[in-house]
């Protein structure tokens, strides 16, 4: 996402300390490895947003109060998706059938699934850079990211294969 | 928002590539609607792309950074015991690196914080740093062995007369750790041949350059005492 391990320090120091501030909002049941890595993807993404932004003159404003780091809560995955974590991952088998799955979507699917979590794009900057409509995106990532969830374990699995085109 | 809008962004929500106002309405949206499942089932399959990211080994810079902040905004003090595959020497890779490392910022949390690795298998490399404004220290050491690496900061260079002592509070008794003197940046690193206890809190204080045996100057750092949780 960022690019840079400096930066991806950054991240993970901040989603760290997130973390540590509000363990409270921390289950019992979840997976504590998802749980980090969802956090540290989301601060992640913020950075590189943040950096994109001062590059390019302020194209999108920070929030009204300057504030540099965001709500220590914020990107903190709720109880649901932390249950989740537990439900759906697998310790074992979780890289091998996504690394499957990934490669198995049409490419169309896996090239915004790429953009949107490897790169850290918006939809919309994602249909900007592929000249795309924003409904086809969206689509697209909703396709994909359901193939993929197909592929884990189907355990309680409620989210059908078919997404709306 | 609608439920047909949020759903038809719920994909790109847990990919995090929606824009920070459309989370939001996507969030507060959640709380009142059956989408919230699907939502979390989305979001642990993005969780799980983590796990395709590249590789990255974490520099010690950063393990020294995360333990300053977070013993910054606990009130003073951390100390940690790590996994045995956490040990110095051993290569730590993402995302096991952060796995292990966020088993130290979140498994204690509250006054005399005590981090296991939560496993059992929990050998114990005791990290513990200590912070009073501008003064920082951290001690590094495997719990009953010598030597203990001893980093302190922000503590101005005293006069050749006296000297830092570091000691360990052990059951209400200081014991001497060492004795050293800062540089003209405020800074010492080195190891003191001291077999640190995880029980054990540690104290700066300025005392005469040979030392003493008994603290008798200024108290510059002092841990909290910390223990192990019950099962």
């Amino acid at each position: 996402v960022l690019g840079d391990g400096a930066a991806a320090e950054d991240a993970v120091h901040a989603a760290f300390l997130a973390l540590w501030e509000r363990a409270d909002r921390i289950g019992e049941h979840g997976r504590l490895d998802a749980l980090v890595m969802t956090v540290v993807h989301r601060r992640a993404v913020d950075l590189a947003r943040r950096r994109a932004r001062s590059g390019h003159l302020e194209v999108v404003p920070l929030k009204s109060d300057g504030a540099s780091q965001p709500d220590a809560a914020e990107g903190i995955p709720d109880e649901h998706a932390q249950e989740a974590f537990a439900r759906v991952l697998d310790d074992h088998s979780t890289q091998t059938r996504l690394a499957a799955a990934l490669a198995r979507l049409p490419e169309e699917q896996r090239t915004v699934v790429e953009l949107a979590y490897f790169e850290g794009l918006t939809h919309r900057a994602i249909a900007e850079r592929l000249g795309l409509p924003g409904g086809t995106v969206k689509s697209r990532l909703r396709l994909g990211l359901g193939h993929l969830r197909e592929a884990l374990p189907a355990r309680d699995n409620p989210v059908r294969g078919e997404g709306r085109a | 928002v609608n439920c047909e809008a949020v759903e038809e962004l719920l994909a790109a929500y847990a990919l995090d590539a929606v824009d920070d106002d459309e989370r939001a309405e996507i969030e507060a949206h959640l709380a009142t609607c059956d989408l919230h499942q699907e939502a979390a089932d989305l979001l642990a399959t993005a969780a799980g792309l983590a796990a395709l990211s590249e590789e990255r080994e974490p520099s010690e810079a950063l393990e020294a950074r995360m333990m300053t902040s977070v013993a910054e905004v606990s009130g003073g003090s951390v100390a940690v015991l790590r996994p045995e595959r956490g040990r110095r020497g051993v290569t730590l890779r993402w995302p096991a690196a952060v796995a292990a490392a966020v088993v130290l910022a979140v498994a204690g949390f509250g006054a005399g914080a005590l981090l296991t690795s939560g496993g059992g298998d929990e050998a114990a490399q005791v990290v513990q740093v200590v912070r009073n404004g501008e003064a920082w220290m951290r001690a590094e050491a495997m719990a009953g062995e010598s030597p203990v690496k001893v980093t302190l900061a922000g503590l101005r260079r005293l006069p050749p007369s006296e000297g830092y002592q570091v000691w360990a509070i052990r059951d209400d008794s200081w014991v001497s750790v060492g004795i050293c003197n800062t540089d003209d940046d405020g800074w010492w690193e080195g190891d003191f041949d001291f077999a640190l206890d995880p029980g054990d809190a540690l104290a700066v204080t300025v005392e005469p350059r040979d030392g003493s045996e008994r603290p008798s100057g200024d108290t510059i750092l002092r841990s909290s005492a910390w223990e192990r949780p019950t099962e």
